[in-house]
């Protein structure tokens, strides 16, 4: 990307932030405030937070989460355990000089008289305690089926199918990091901090809209049947393509295929008898790409203008030359961590500690001492 | 009152579809100025305005004469925003175009890699002009690499992101989830991003040029797995809804056509619960079934176990039923259902808004909520350049003769031209 000549210390260099959040979308938002130059503070129990036991486990460093480790790098830990004396008083030195506090779910502001006015506040819950839905539980399916999101996905007779791994958490966790940021933008304003209050539920609705504001304007409430996004999967000789037909690219994918005879084919005439007979299009052109490479037929549609992409593995991605090329892993310490999310020309992110070892902050006392 | 935390920032959005607009709708829920510009060649693809009208996608069933003001694709993604349509192919509106981001904050742009450097108002340009701007571009893959140049869509981007890899059926291909779930993800990584640099900008005077590549930005969301497959080598297979942490961890038939509620049970207490509540009290018993490791071995028995149970029943009573019991549960909700969601109303999720050509409507909210400067729906979208002439007069100072002539020569338009 293009350089601004020169770099300047990290965004949020200057921000002290406190993670006792134990959950992923918590970390998830500390992880973020880390990448970009914030002191973030993990406090943990004696017994190290949850997260460090949370699948998957590495296999070559048996018993490290690397749930734990791709939340947590950047950061720094401290073990308190508040039935012994003094630990409260720990734990309160460090809330009273944060910028941020991580709390977790169903915990507030008025339970920690070390939380000065100046602080924001952010809490992750899976559903908002004072809602009827508060008593719910939320792992992952539950909050999908609920967003509407679920029920988009998968094939019409069969089960609707929820979306991998625990992407409400990530994107609550997200949503978390812009409130955290805004409300510090504007402090100088107002002159105080104030409450990030996010919703699991909510943010994974806010996230699957569309077919809502569909049924608020005109009542209709979408089937799962209806062909609505005119894309579909094709098993390629060493992989999925996932191709978009647009129509106004029909004649360019046609031709790119070897199916320009298709274009005069009144099956196809148009986008509506396309849709109509589309199980029919997609075995025409399931055929003629059984026997390609992936990468070359995405290759050819993408140089004629018609989206497709390949699905894929993850092991491939590991060695993908787009992301090699674009120097995308990286290393904290001597573990592979994901590159950045974002990339600035003045504020990139910089070196990532590995993940910390638990009370570390305690280590690194010993040693200064 | 507060001022809401973004009061005073202008972004400025050459955006289409979701993603990019998305970012926008997020600052302008946060209190920026946000103006969409369109061109008059080159509509927004979410005003729907190359496809004949189909009455379901339209404000009350209505295509009526201006089609692509009334989607409801443009309009639940664009509230808050002004609307100037500009034609970026002729010098003045060009022109007009630079005038605007030289008094302008952020500039997003979801477009491929390249085309501010063609309309002339990259970050360099930019920066030249307006030292303190902030660029942020928003593509697929990326500004540089052998795929920078790919065009993609939600879809497209969960299947080259390995999300898609991990999610179906275990006898089917890959498959993505909607509807398009990495276009608003796109659209919250670059807010993220943007406020990032906003927070530097406000510390520093410094803008900078921002790259958020959504495809390497979602992959966050599964880092842990991926960092799983790059140590052992081993992709992991698609498993429908299963997972080894629970079992049963499904969506059951309920009653209705295609109505489904979904299920979890991550511990034996979460089971013995759900065992009393189907009324199958000697199943919490069943040594097929006693433990975590045993029901992830009689998964097809316990399925048809609950299916018997749940697809009588209403998707509702069940989820209440279970959830009250303990027992992660909830109905896979339709449209419909999420629109009458009494958990989003406690949220404050919907607001409704009023455009005079549109009429009063509900409009989904965003999750983002602070306590002494909340966000929110303000205004509802805007028609196809209604805008034009109060920004060329009142931001750009045009006078009332410059406006008319670039009205008469097309530089300006209220409405798309034939085809576009």
């Amino acid at each position: 990307m293009a350089s601004s000549g020169h770099q300047s210390p990290a965004a949020l260099g200057h921000l002290h932030v406190v993670d006792m959040s134990d959950s992923i979308a918590g970390q998830y938002c500390g992880r973020l405030l880390a990448d970009h130059g914030a002191t973030v503070t993990l406090i943990e129990p004696p017994e190290g937070s949850p997260i460090r036991r949370a699948a998957p486990l590495s296999v070559d460093t048996p018993g490290e989460s690397l749930m734990f480790r791709h939340l947590n790098a950047g950061k720094r830990s401290i073990a308190i355990d508040l039935a012994k004396t003094g630990a409260q008083r720990l734990r309160d030195e460090l809330m009273s000089r944060a910028d941020i506090i991580i709390l977790p779910p169903g915990a507030a502001r008025k339970e920690f008289a070390a939380i000065g006015a100046q602080t924001v506040v952010v809490r992750i819950d899976d559903f908002a305690p004072e809602t009827s839905l508060g008593h719910w539980r939320g792992p992952e399916i539950v909050i999908q089926a609920l967003s509407g999101m679920m029920h988009n996905n998968g094939a019409h007779g069969r089960e609707p199918l929820y979306g991998y791994g625990e992407r409400s958490a990530f994107a609550a966790g997200l949503a978390a990091y812009i409130g955290a940021l805004a409300a510090l933008y504007v402090r100088p304003t107002i002159g105080r901090g104030q409450d990030v209050l996010i919703d699991r539920a909510e943010t994974a609705a806010a996230m699957a809209f569309p077919y809502v504001m569909q049924f608020l304007y005109s009542g209709h409430d979408r089937l799962r049947s209806e062909l609505s996004i005119t894309a579909g999967q094709a098993l390629c000789r060493d992989g999925w393509v996932c191709i978009w037909i647009y129509n106004f690219r029909w004649r360019a994918l046609c031709e790119t295929l070897g199916l320009a005879h298709l274009i005069s084919d009144p099956r196809f005439a148009d986008p509506l008898t396309r849709k109509a007979n589309w199980s029919a299009l997609f075995e025409i052109i399931q055929s003629v790409v059984a026997d390609r490479l992936a990468d070359e037929v995405v290759d050819a549609l993408q140089q004629a203008q018609v989206i497709a992409a390949k699905a894929p593995g993850l092991t491939e991605l590991r060695d993908h030359p787009h992301l090699i090329a674009r120097d995308y892993w990286r290393r904290a310490g001597d573990e592979r961590i994901l590159g950045p999310a974002w990339r600035f020309s003045r504020t990139p992110r910089g070196e990532i500690a590995p993940p910390p070892a638990l009370d570390d902050t305690r280590m690194m006392r010993s040693a200064a001492e | 009152m507060n001022p809401l935390p973004l009061a005073g920032i202008r972004v400025v959005e050459l955006c289409t579809a979701w993603a990019g607009p998305m970012a926008g709708r997020v600052l302008a829920w946060l209190g920026a100025e946000v103006i969409h510009v369109e061109a008059p060649t080159r509509t927004n693809s979410w005003r729907i305005n190359k496809e004949t009208p189909q009455p379901m996608n339209f404000a009350n069933g209505d295509p009526g004469a201006r089609h692509y003001d009334r989607t409801f694709l443009f309009n639940s993604q664009n509230v808050n925003k002004r609307s100037l349509v500009l034609d970026l192919k002729t010098t003045e509106g060009r022109a007009a175009l630079r005038d605007l981001l030289a008094v302008t904050d952020v500039v997003t742009c979801n477009f491929r890699p390249g085309t501010l450097e063609k309309l002339g108002v990259d970050y360099e340009s930019l920066a030249r002009i307006k030292p303190d701007i902030i660029v942020a571009e928003i593509p697929a893959f990326g500004l540089d690499g052998p795929m920078s140049g790919y065009a993609a869509l939600g879809p497209t981007m969960e299947m080259a992101a390995g999300m898609a890899s991990l999610i179906g059926y275990p006898d089917g291909p890959p498959e993505t989830t909607g509807p398009s779930y990495l276009d608003p993800i796109g659209g919250f990584n670059a807010a993220a991003a943007i406020m990032t640099a906003l927070m530097h900008r406000q510390r520093t005077g410094e803008g900078q040029h921002i790259e958020i590549p959504q495809v390497e930005a979602a992959m966050q969301f599964i880092g842990a797995d991926l960092l799983l497959s790059c140590e052992t080598g081993i992709d992991i297979p698609r498993g429908g809804n299963h997972r080894p942490d629970a079992a049963p961890h499904d969506a059951f038939p309920a009653q209705g056509v295609d109505q489904w509620v979904a299920i979890g049970v991550f511990d034996d207490d979460q089971w013995r619960r759900l065992c009393v509540v189907i009324d199958a009290p000697e199943a919490a018993h069943d040594p097929r079934f006693v433990t975590h490791g045993a029901r992830l071995k009689h998964q097809r028995e316990i399925s048809e176990l609950v299916r018997e149970w749940t697809r009588a029943r209403d998707k509702h009573a069940i989820a209440d039923a279970l959830q009250d019991a303990g027992v992660p549960a909830a109905p896979v909700q339709t449209p419909k259902d999420v629109a009458a969601s009494r958990h989003l109303a406690a949220r404050g999720f919907f607001d409704e808004l009023e455009r005079p050509d549109l009429g009063r409507h509900p409009y989904p909210g965003l999750p983002v909520r602070l306590s002494e400067t909340p966000g929110g729906a303000r205004a509802a979208a805007p028609a196809f350049g209604a805008d034009n002439v109060a920004i060329l007069r009142d931001i750009l100072g045009r006078s009332d003769d410059e406006i008319t002539a670039m009205i008469a020569s097309g530089v300006i338009a209220d409405a798309p031209k034939p085809g576009a």
